[in-house]
């Protein structure tokens, strides 16, 4: 206080016009870089949402191709308890009837270990127990891994008879083609059925029925056609089933032209179609299924109760087609889509501010193709928009998801190498 | 004029050994509005910077998915691969030298008839001739017959061209339908322009050799570093590796640099720096697959009969490869074999 006393005039100040511009100027410049700062802020904020959402896009991206390649929606190697009901929910996929059942679970005649009936381009023959070379095809029941089914190999051949109209009125004018090839090595003299009047015929050809039986009895529709060749007839000799079979051996599961919807008919009804036929004529406007564990049609938390309750009920499921075509309906394709997409949330919790992100894969087989479909989606916190991004992928089929897996539930994966040292044992091996 | 604004006045402080004394909120206040604007553009430096670094980060993650997809195509492209090469594209060169096969000139080609012979079930391809395609090449990839250890792989780097060979204009209409009134051709359907249109310039003197041999350079603006590499496993699996990436589809510096399975070439691409190519190696995507081929291609029955007409046996087949059906074998683009299944591998084999 002394000094300023002692110096009244180094109390400099600001006149009053300097402090008005002084003023303006100060709050011009404030206010332009606050307002600068606060687009500046909003803009980082905007960016952040947006960073954050398409980061979680592409996890969701990244991890839709995990599952084309890998299925867990649809057999979670790592769980020992894949039972409806449970927190997997879905369909114990271990069973007969379903996709991942391990052929060492088949049915009798189907067990994995079977001789193939020709050798591999080398001379040699798969791994198998027995003598060789087979004699006949009677023996040659159960699954191979190694075969690679040699087109020049009869025993691959279809014997199907292919005008032969199926149930309506089959005349087998053409005679019994049910001698040639069948589930059966012979078929006995008797007083009914056509055959009986062919006296007691050995059949030369048992291999590709046994073959596509077994198939058909152990993995359900899809994985008789995933583990089937491209040309392959879908027709074959029972002489006798359960279903029944028309005059000319053939099962009516083959040839009956009932229709979508019905459990045990495979094939749609086309034109009233009934002739032996390959896969675009079977699934010309109609799919087949695969049930991925939690459907997104599924009611209930983890998908309990519906769609499917029961293995048998989830088999039933996968022995039928479903109308997507041209004679569809929209509640056609909205039960099939409920029935065969996943559902999957990218993450269990989340903060309430973040997007919402979902995955989903759906696998089905129409007009001859495969198909793999995948959809993220993803809803916005701040606005509720809805949006679906999807798109088809080609990467691991059925059958290679099959040799991904060891073979115990919950048993993880087997892992697959050409090193030298033995492989660990897959739903495909022994 | 006001004493204080005199010219000779001091604007800054003097200096504290002056003795001279300013009044500490006068000191002050003539910093206040540079602090504060000051301030405000160091937290909008700090945001822009933060944004740039998360844009950064975004490049680099988005960078990670499109590798990622960018291999799932790979996947398509090698299963393509082994398809057509179990039947077509075995006379380009270096041509098999082998004396079974020297009909293999003028006008025939020589033709593969699948990785597994579908005439008698044995190792493939051999051609009408019964020989081996790669016969007379010695260390050929596709040799079974060489122990897993010693085989090599069919290595493919993929890019966009500038100019495929045989290109043509992807227009739709080349003559569209007048629809001027008035116009002498209006309403007509005329072919009054060559379609389709090449995209090599036809006036060019060198047009034919343009538009068979293309320019096959890399599209910069579409190229994003990709490939597939295949390592014949039996005769009918194969080994699949996808890549997107900077090394080309080399395993490892190892393998580049080995008299056998390596390349000089190659190694100048990566300036002959083993650093280089492992950094590339170290940011690159690659997914291990297990495929087999079947020489099993659609099956051909298709519309063989009316099938509204169920209350006969008959059997109308329709022709095999009837244009006008739409129905027909043409339809069906695989006549070189199908992919029987395909496997993901955890982990990378031993050999591949």
């Amino acid at each position: 206080m002394t000094m300023l006393r002692a110096h009244p005039r180094r109390r400099s100040a600001f006149t009053l016009i300097e402090m008005m511009i002084a003023l303006v100027l100060g709050s011009a410049i404030l206010y332009t870089t606050l307002a600068g700062m606060r687009v500046a802020s909003q803009c980082y904020t905007i960016a952040t949402r947006l960073s954050l959402e398409n980061a979680l896009i592409r996890a969701g991206f990244m991890k839709a191709l995990d599952e084309v390649d890998f299925w867990t929606a649809y057999d979670d190697p790592t769980d020992p308890s894949l039972a409806f009901g449970g927190v997997n929910g879905g369909e114990v996929n271990r069973n007969p009837g379903l996709p991942f059942c391990p052929f060492a679970n088949a049915p009798a005649n189907f067990k994995p270990g079977g001789l193939p009936p020709m050798p591999n381009p080398d001379g040699t023959y798969p791994p198998i127990d027995g003598s060789l070379p087979p004699t006949n095809e009677a023996g040659l029941t159960g699954w191979n891994p190694t075969y690679n089914w040699s087109m020049s190999d009869p025993a691959v051949w279809t014997r199907a008879n292919m005008g032969a109209r199926g149930n309506n009125g089959n005349d087998v004018r053409f005679g019994y083609y049910g001698m040639f090839s069948g589930t059966y090595g012979q078929f006995p003299s008797g007083t009914s059925g056509l055959y009986y009047h062919y006296g007691a015929v050995t059949v030369p050809h048992q291999w590709l029925a046994n073959q596509m039986d077994g198939l058909k009895n152990t993995l359900g529709y899809y994985g008789m056609i995933d583990y089937l060749p491209a040309n392959t007839i879908f027709s074959y000799n029972c002489y006798k089933t359960a279903n029944g079979q028309n005059a000319d051996a053939v099962p009516y599961e083959f040839s009956y032209p009932a229709g979508p919807y019905t459990v045990n008919v495979f094939g749609d009804a086309d034109g009233g179609t009934q002739v032996p036929r390959g896969l675009y004529r079977d699934t010309k406007d109609v799919s087949i299924a695969l049930l991925p564990l939690r459907p997104q049609g599924a009611s209930g938390a983890g998908n309990q109760a519906t769609p499917v309750s029961s293995v048998s009920q989830a088999a039933a499921f996968l022995r039928q087609d479903y109308y997507t075509g041209q004679e569809a309906t929209p509640a056609n394709l909205s039960y099939f889509q409920d029935l065969t997409t996943s559902k999957s949330n990218l993450m269990g919790a989340q903060p309430a501010n973040w997007p919402l992100v979902g995955t989903s894969v759906a696998r089905y087989i129409t007009a001859d193709r495969y198909a793999t479909v995948c959809r993220i989606g993803w809803i916005s916190p701040t606005t509720g928009e809805h949006v679906d991004l999807s798109f088809t992928a080609f990467g691991t089929s059925l059958r290679g998801a099959r040799q991904q897996r060891a073979q115990a539930p919950g048993g993880g994966w087997a892992q697959w190498d050409n090193g030298g040292a033995a492989n660990a044992s897959n739903l495909d091996t022994q | 004029m006001h004493p204080t604004s005199t010219p000779s006045r001091p604007r800054t402080a003097p200096p504290a050994s002056s003795g001279r004394a300013i009044h500490p909120l006068a000191r002050g206040r003539r910093g206040t509005v540079l602090i504060l604007v000051a301030g405000m553009c160091a937290l909008l430096a700090s945001l822009a910077l933060a944004f740039l670094m998360r844009m950064r980060s975004d490049a680099a993650e988005t960078d990670s998915a499109v590798n990622e997809a960018q291999a799932h195509i790979m996947l398509m492209a090698a299963c393509n691969y082994i398809q057509e090469t179990s039947r077509i594209g075995w006379d380009a060169t270096p041509l098999p030298t082998s004396p079974s096969i020297s009909q293999d000139t003028g006008w025939q080609h020589a033709e593969g008839f699948g990785w597994v012979d579908v005439r008698d079930g044995s190792l493939g391809p051999k051609n009408q001739w019964g020989a081996l395609v790669w016969a007379g090449i010695s260390n050929y990839w596709a040799d079974t017959t060489i122990p897993v250890a010693a085989r090599t792989a069919l290595r493919a780097p993929m890019y966009v061209m500038n100019r495929p060979p045989f290109a043509i204009q992807q227009t739709v209409a080349r003559n569209p339908i007048s629809t001027t009134p008035g116009d002498a051709n209006f309403g007509l359907p005329l072919m009054l322009k060559p379609d389709p249109w090449p995209v090599a310039d036809p006036t060019s003197p060198t047009y034919r050799a343009d538009f068979i041999g293309g320019d096959t350079s890399i599209n910069q603006r579409a190229f994003i570093p990709t490939w597939f590499r295949i390592f014949r496993d039996s005769a009918s699996t194969f080994i699949v590796t996808c890549g997107a990436g900077g090394t080309r589809g080399w395993q490892s510096w190892t393998e580049l640099a080995d008299p056998v399975k390596g390349d000089a070439n190659e190694r100048q691409i990566f300036n002959n720096d083993p650093m280089l190519f492992d950094d590339l190696a170290s940011t690159e995507t690659r997914l291990w697959y297990r495929v087999e081929w079947s020489a099993a291609v659609h099956s051909a029955d298709y519309q063989n009969m009316q099938n509204e007409t169920s209350s006969i046996d008959h059997y109308i087949w329709r022709g095999m490869n009837a244009t006008q059906e739409s129905r027909s074998q043409p339809h069906d683009a695989n006549m070189v074999g199908t992919i029987r299944w395909v496997q993901r591998l955890q982990n990378a084999p031993t050999y591949w």
